[in-house]
């Protein structure tokens, strides 16, 4: 396993989430560990594991376009002991093979990790079949599983490395393609369950997942010009959820969720079901995808007219700051 | 058409939902020629075993193979049919997730799915049979519209109300035979229109499918402590009815009520909306604790999950004493012309 | 070996605790048609061609059985009751609402259940990754047994995992098909024709044999026969069997067997021996 630093950061942020942990993270464990194995649904290459492939082609399983078969056989070769990592794009892993998912993994607690790529707009001209925004309001809703969704691939590359030691079922949310901007760049205590503080500020918490984090720390940067003060918590784990962190921010008037996901069942929704809970709690609005199929195009722009960009959320939460007032 | 009655409410109830449904699909299939019912080997269970020998043109059983229901009954309905498509709600729901959300969700064909064993009612049959997801699962997608009926009835209401709704919709039934009773009189229904099934002040009660009728024997057993309950049958989970709930801005507490994981189902679609406001109640959520619940009889299962009638009033008293809405006289709990 | 006369001994004691189970379960009924459908392939299985030892259940060497058609789960009970891993009281309790013995099993290595099951459709892609699990840690020794419905054949899922069986060799799994011919809803031939069952699995390179899976001779023959390719054997059975109310009923997929009716069932047993 390696540290994060300002070169591995720069070195991964290139290869993106996917390509660290395809092409650099499940490398390394399948060296470490020989209980480790690597499945995919015909998206070897595709998905960067072509180093796995061809230094472990032992334990390197493709199963072919079968995505509920993809989750069966992980399973099965869990249930002999062994860690499986099982990768291919989010929408069709988590919703092609969801029963499977939750006979498996929520409800037998199969040793599996489910590697979910490309989430949310990142398929860009793919279009709608291929973007997935209502996969962490299924997977969250499975008992036993842990969802998380990493910021950079740095993170990623820990967020891998995490789920190798857990004992238990993990969805892996990854954001974004290639070239992915930077949040960390130096060594952070990674661990799952605990939201990290990227930023302070009085006047509103932005709470982030996923490749929107970087997009959150750059609206609150915005925002400090037009003299709003906005913290960032970086969400990286979205179950179990890290309710001490939210309580934090029980004192702000207003917190905002944002998310590359759909406004159901997501982020935003998991911090809702926290706070209405609660007898003190903020105001909170949620940034995300508005419940509908979107106008696809390339992944920058779908973001862009979607408000999931910098801009997008510093007017979003500028208008309602105002309106609070 | 079928029409609610004392007589009827009582015939439905001893049916149970899910072979209430055969009624209504007998119904429709006479009435209109474009209508087909669907379902992957469950006719029987529903109520329908002879609608294949009455309405052979009308009728496609796949057999065992939920992701084909889905593929068929979407490719019928873009062909001009009027397909409802029913077998075991955790099935249907989430082993053609995928098909659901590409046929119905992103091509808005107009299927109607009917999950049966919504819940925990079939939960004897092990967790593998018990639906606990499948709200979060279908309100998560785009373009569909969630309803669970509160009892045969409501769900007689709900089926015509889908029969003549253009989008696609998921009904979850939910209960077993004998179910209890909230109508038995004709009512408005419109889809995306909570009910009110009792006025109050204090504490809103929220619920859809069987938890509404629980939910009356709460408010009536917090009544003994003074709590003035106000009780809503949320039928329809999705659309939410966002003016009704509105309209509990100034309670202290509001309650949903839900055989289903606290993750994503109805308590989740109710903070959702109420997060975003200035004035709203605290929220308690009664409902499955994300876990599978041990295999069992339906009423042992309630109790496990702490969802009996003496157990959700138990918490719903505890979290008023903890938030000081225990009123000081035990009188004065029902509101003027209140339904009783 | 074990003689015919004591697989069918075994048999007779396998039908006699699915019925106590099914009667002790009560009103809501039990799934009893599948269960005695699978009567034989069971006894011949744990009678004879399985390595297991229920002193150490998690031996590593142990043959696997996958119980994909999972509402065939009394006979499973009663078959590991005969195999050492069940005790009278648990049979005795099975089904009754608070034993881990539920109308669908659930995973329990200990007890001898590899795999929970009752979504059907699943227990041979499990089965694929059991397989690869093996024949990576040089294995060679466990087979795995799967077992499923004709019914459940319906399932799409039932054919990637078959295609990914054959496409990665997996010759230590034994397809064992109940094929009863009924499902839930009616016989499978009217809910579902999909050409021959036979040429399904041969079509896509398995060896397929069939049998009569009431006869426990011709049972272990097909099971101890070699083949080249993996194994598929469509065992001709008839659900509900041994009681004649239940005999190819299809209400009889599940129902509830009253106090009269199960007194019949154990007479008719009981006098088939004499």
């Amino acid at each position: 396993m390696q540290t994060l630093s300002r070169k591995t950061a720069r070195m991964w942020s290139r290869l993106g989430q996917r390509g660290t942990i395809c092409g650099v993270a499940l490398p390394e464990m399948l060296e470490e560990r020989s209980d480790c194995y690597i499945l995919t649904a015909d998206l070897g290459t595709t998905s960067g594991l072509s180093r796995v492939m061809q230094q472990q082609p032992e334990r390197f399983v493709n199963v072919g376009i079968a995505e509920q078969n993809l989750i069966g056989v992980a399973a099965g070769l869990a249930f002999e002991g062994n860690v499986v990592f099982a990768t291919t794009f989010a929408t069709f892993l988590t919703m092609r093979g969801y029963e499977q998912i939750r006979h498996n993994l929520g409800y037998q607690k199969a040793n599996v990790k489910l590697i979910g790529s490309a989430a949310g707009f990142a398929m860009g001209m793919f279009g709608n079949s291929h973007y997935s925004y209502e996969d962490i309001a299924i997977m969250r809703s499975i008992p036993n599983m842990m969802v998380i969704s990493p910021a950079d691939a740095g993170e990623a590359y820990l967020a891998a490395y995490m789920a190798l030691e857990h004992d238990g079922p993990v969805y892996i949310r990854l954001s974004g393609g290639l070239n992915a901007p930077v949040v960390y760049t130096e060594p952070y205590a990674f661990a799952p369950g605990r939201a990290v503080w990227l930023r302070e500020g009085k006047d509103v918490a932005l709470i982030a997942t996923g490749g929107m984090t970087a997009d959150a720390l750059e609206a609150a940067k915005r925002l400090e010009a037009d003299g709003i003060q906005a913290a960032v918590l970086h969400m990286h784990t979205i179950k179990p959820l890290d309710t001490d962190a939210l309580y934090a921010c029980s004192g702000y008037g207003l917190v905002v969720t944002i998310e590359e996901h759909s406004v159901i069942g997501g982020l935003g929704s998991a911090a809702a079901e926290y706070f209405m809970e609660q007898e003190r709690k903020p105001r909170q609005i949620r940034i995300g995808i508005q419940d509908t199929f979107v106008r696809p195009g390339g992944h920058a722009y779908v973001r862009q007219e979607n408000g999931l960009d910098a801009a997008g959320i510093s007017q979003r939460v500028k208008a309602a700051v105002s309106e609070g007032v | 058409m079928q029409e609610i009655t004392r007589k009827n409410a009582r015939i439905w109830s001893m049916l149970g939902m899910r072979r209430t449904v055969g009624i209504l699909l007998k119904e429709f299939a006479k009435e209109d020629r474009a209508f087909v019912f669907a379902t992957a080997d469950m006719a029987r269970y529903m109520g329908a075993e002879d609608f294949s020998e009455t309405f052979p043109d009308q009728f496609v059983d796949v057999g065992i193979a939920e992701q084909n229901l889905i593929g068929v009954a979407a490719g019928m309905q873009k062909e001009g049919f009027h397909v409802f498509a029913g077998t075991y709600a955790t099935f249907l729901t989430a082993r053609a997730l995928d098909q659901i959300r590409v046929s119905l969700g992103y091509m808005k064909l107009g299927v109607k799915l009917i999950g049966i064993s919504g819940g925990l009612s079939d939960g004897n049959f092990s967790p593998t049979h018990m639906a606990l997801e499948d709200i979060a699962d279908m309100r998560a997608i785009p373009n569909l519209t969630v309803i669970s009926p509160a009892d045969g009835a409501e769900l007689v209401k709900a089926m015509y109300a889908l029969r003549a709704h253009p989008g696609p919709a998921y009904l979850r039934l939910t209960g077993r035979a004998n179910t209890p009773v909230v109508y038995t009189q004709e009512y408005d229904f419109a889809i995306g229109r909570a009910v009110c099934l009792r006025e109050g002040r204090d504490v809103a009660l929220i619920a859809a499918g069987t938890m509404a009728a629980a939910a009356l024997n709460v408010a009536e057993e917090l009544c003994k402590s003074g709590i003035s309950c106000k009780v809503m049958n949320m039928h329809t989970i999705k659309p939410l009815d966002e003016a009704a709930l509105d309209a509990i801005e100034e309670f202290g507490l509001a309650v949903t009520m839900e055989e289903h994981m606290r993750a994503g189902g109805l308590g989740s679609a109710v903070a959702e909306y109420m997060a975003q406001k200035e004035k709203r109640p605290v929220q308690l959520m009664l409902a499955v604790e994300d876990v599978y619940p041990q295999s069992a009889e339906y009423e042992q299962l309630l109790e496990s999950c702490g969802l009996t009638v003496s157990q959700m009033t138990e918490r719903i008293l505890k979290k008023c004493r903890e938030l000081g809405l225990l009123p000081e006289t035990t009188a004065n709990c029902r509101i003027k012309g209140e339904r009783k | 070996m074990k003689t015919g006369k004591e697989l069918e001994d075994m048999a007779y004691e396998m039908r006699k605790d699915v019925l106590r189970m099914a009667y002790h379960s009560g009103k809501k009924g039990a799934h009893l048609g599948g269960s005695l459908s699978a009567i034989e392939l069971l006894a011949v299985l744990y009678g004879e061609i399985m390595h297991y030892n229920p002193k150490e259940p998690l031996w590593e060497g142990r043959d696997r059985f996958i119980m994909s058609k999972a509402h065939g789960a009394m006979a499973l009970y009663a078959a590991l009751k005969q195999a050492g891993f069940l005790s009278e009281a648990d049979i005795a309790g099975a089904l009754d609402g608070t034993s881990p013995y539920y109308e669908h099993p659930q995973r329990n290595e200990e007890k001898g259940i590899e795999i929970s099951g009752g979504s059907l459709g699943q227990g041979l892609s499990l089965s694929v990754g059991m397989g690869l699990a093996m024949q990576k840690k040089r294995n060679g020794q466990s087979k795995i047994y799967v077992m499923l419905g004709d019914g459940e054949c319906n399932e799409g899922a039932v054919w990637e995992a078959a295609a990914s069986a054959i496409h990665f060799g997996l010759k230590q799994i034994v397809i064992l098909v109940d094929v009863n011919g009924l499902q839930y809803g009616g016989p499978t031939e009217k809910i579902l024709r999909a050409g021959s069952l036979k040429d399904r699995w041969s079509g896509m390179g398995f060896s397929v044999l069939e049998t009569d899976g009431h006869n426990v001779r011709k049972i272990r023959e097909a099971l101890l026969l070699q083949t080249d390719a993996p194994k598929v054997i469509l065992a001709h059975t008839v659900k509900g069997k041994g009681v004649s109310f239940a005999e190819n009923r299809v209400e009889w997929h599940s129902a509830f067997l009253t106090e009269a009716l199960y007194g019949q069932a154990m007479e008719e047993l009981g006098a088939c021996r004499k």
